[in-house]
């Protein structure tokens, strides 16, 4: 190692250079002062020319995120595109069918009851934004579900009627031999005075079965002087057939029937000439004539389903 | 102090000579300066991005937090209620079918959403490009022989016209016009043919189509005619209440089921003049009108006749509609 010398003028010599601490810290924080400026440039200049490598890490991840947001609220609408078909069944079809007025959409908004909103306390507005989207469909949902069970009841209720109502020919077209569309007054074949004929004669060999036309509960079967051994059927609703004339009948008051069950079997007991039913419908009361109450073109083929899947129990709904 | 001199011992000159600043020590000292610089900067870097935090990294985090906090929650409340949703389709099919007494096909069914096809179309052509290509040039052949054919026909199709154009007056007699107001597709439940009893589910012919409208809708006048027939009837069967036009030529239609009439018997009606109010009188399980077109005493389906401010699309999905062999309303 070459040590230093430095010419000292006072003392006319060339004495060693002795490198104090004080002289070495000095030179040591000099140089790192100077290339701390220059880092510190370094570090200005690459900021302004390149984004913070964390913040840029962040912002990636912050658009990936947005983007999985956009397709969850794209979700959100197509669920809630689906949802509105169903509402749209549901006010115009079912609604216009089963006689009930529309749900207001103020209404299918609003949901049922008093439920802890979790959009409240979301600060960002996007994000809140989409859990108000949710909520509404939740409501909507609730409110749809709701609607469908009433829906379902009312169908349920309606269906019982349809079923209740006269419907059918009491005499399957096998066994009937003509149909004497006569209804209100005639003269009595027996009797030899006008009366009115309240009914419709189905002329059939005797012992051809007997259909109730409708569901319902027999309230009367038994024997009488003009209608002989007869049936009366109430189906509520309004609506009340009566069948007379028969052989025998098989179901006694009180008991259920359905559309399609055999009652009893056509005879010439009571007031009457000749083997045949005599049927009546009833509404409020006054008498209707049952031509009203049936299709005539309904085939032998048809009937006889008709007849066969009465036989079994209604399904259910659910 | 560097600039003054500094002298080292030659030893073999055996003087103190001055030291010259050499080139290469200048260069060290520098490259040391550029390295421990480099080192702040790494160090400075290194600080910036992982101890201190600017708010716009504070604001990200917590955002980015947020939503991915938030998106699992809006996923499951999502999924729950997709699930209500298929719930709910599910029960608004079996509603349909017990309805209509018609089975539903879930692709094209009323009521019932299209299945969404899980491909975009997009994806579907981009999937195989040739038999794209191949199908384009077969469509553009079939397009450019359609063409030519219709450029054939457009001729005769004129000669027709001009022949028509001797008589139209008849066309207005024409019952086009639809029996309520805003018609559409939808609201046509039950067309004309063989179609289910409502009571008894059995078959029978609907000689009608049931257009179905809230209770209180007006009913239309199909076309311009004259009041032949006005029966009010609280009878539970057949028509109940129902009106008669006959618009000349042949042509008849017939308006049942209704809640109420509101014209009287030879009254003259205009096109689209109200005749009527949509209820449930006769033998009818839902408000609706039960719509006839007759010519010459013959049943014919009203359907077709459905023209009046119909586009093509919509025409399609009316006829579309009253093919289907599902429950009359009666």
């Amino acid at each position: 190692m070459k040590s230093n010398f430095r010419y000292n003028p006072e003392t006319c010599k060339y004495e060693p250079v002795i490198v104090t601490g004080s002289v070495l810290a000095k030179n040591v924080f000099v140089f790192l002062g100077i290339s701390f400026f220059i880092g510190l440039c370094g570090l200005i200049y690459f900021n302004s020319k390149y984004p913070l490598w964390d913040e840029t890490q962040l912002n990636i991840q912050n658009q990936a995120l947005k983007t999985s947001w956009d397709i969850l609220n794209e979700d959100l609408e197509r669920t809630s595109g689906q949802l509105a078909i169903l509402e749209q069944t549901d006010d115009h079809t079912y609604r216009a069918i089963l006689d009930l007025e529309p749900l207001p959409a103020s209404m299918r908004e609003a949901g049922v009851g008093g439920r802890e909103k979790v959009s409240a306390l979301i600060a960002y507005p996007l994000i809140r934004a989409s859990f108000e989207k949710q909520e509404k469909i939740k409501n909507r949902l609730d409110i749809e579900t709701q609607s469908m069970q009433l829906l379902k009841d009312e169908l349920a209720k309606k269906e019982k009627m349809w079923a209740s109502r006269p419907a059918i020919q009491p005499v399957s077209n096998k066994h009937l031999i003509h149909l004497h569309t006569l209804f209100g007054l005639r003269m009595h074949p027996l009797l030899g005075f006008v009366r009115p004929h309240n009914g419709l004669d189905f002329t059939a060999p005797a012992g051809a079965p007997i259909y109730s036309t409708g569901d319902g509960v027999v309230n009367t079967a038994q024997y009488s002087e003009s209608l002989g051994n007869m049936v009366f059927v109430n189906h509520g609703y309004g609506f009340q057939t009566r069948y007379g004339h028969m052989t025998k009948f098989i179901v006694s008051a009180g008991e259920k029937v359905k559309r399609g069950q055999v009652i009893g079997y056509v005879g010439n007991t009571g007031l009457s000439v000749s083997a045949h039913l005599h049927y009546e419908v009833l509404y409020d009361g006054t008498y209707i004539n049952p031509i009203n109450f049936f299709q005539r073109d309904l085939s032998n083929k048809e009937y006889e389903k008709l007849i066969e899947l009465s036989g079994k129990a209604t399904s259910s709904l659910d | 102090m560097t600039l003054k001199s500094k002298y080292f011992y030659n030893q073999e000159t055996l003087r103190f000579e001055r030291t010259g600043l050499s080139f290469v020590s200048i260069l060290f000292y520098f490259l040391g300066l550029i390295f421990v610089g480099a080192l702040f900067f790494v160090g400075l870097v290194f600080l910036q991005n992982h101890i201190i935090e600017t708010p716009i990294e504070k604001s990200l985090r917590a955002e980015n937090k947020a939503m991915k906090k938030y998106k699992v929650e809006l996923v499951s409340q999502l999924e729950s209620s997709k699930a209500a949703l298929a719930e709910l389709r599910s029960k608004d099919k079996a509603l349909y079918e017990r309805i209509f007494s018609e089975k539903v096909q879930v692709n094209n069914g009323k009521g019932i959403l299209a299945q969404r096809s899980t491909k975009s179309n997009k994806e579907i052509l981009l999937a195989d490009a040739f038999s794209f290509n191949t199908l384009t040039s077969a469509l553009q052949t079939k397009f450019t022989g359609l063409n030519a054919t219709a450029r054939v026909h457009s001729n005769h199709f004129g000669m027709h016209a001009t022949v028509s154009k001797e008589d139209v007056s008849w066309l207005v007699k024409v019952p086009a016009f639809a029996p309520v107001p805003d018609f559409d597709p939808s609201k046509l439940v039950s067309g004309y043919g063989v179609r289910i009893n409502p009571f008894h589910k059995g078959k029978y012919h609907h000689d009608g189509i049931d257009i179905t409208s809230p209770r209180g809708t007006d009913v239309l006048a199909a076309a311009a005619g004259i009041i032949t027939v006005v029966r009010k009837s609280d009878l539970q069967a057949g028509y109940g209440t129902y009106v008669e036009i006959d618009h000349g030529n042949g042509y008849v239609t017939r308006y049942a089921n209704l809640g109420d009439i509101l014209v009287r018997y030879g009254q003259k009606v205009s096109k689209g003049q109200s005749i009527g109010i949509i209820g449930i009188s006769g033998g009818s399980i839902a408000p609706h009108v039960h719509y006839e077109v007759l010519k010459d005493g013959k049943n014919l389906d009203p359907a077709k006749y459905l023209v009046h401010g119909l586009s093509a699309a919509q025409y399609e999905a009316v006829i579309k509609a009253s093919m289907k062999q599902n429950q009359s309303l009666d």
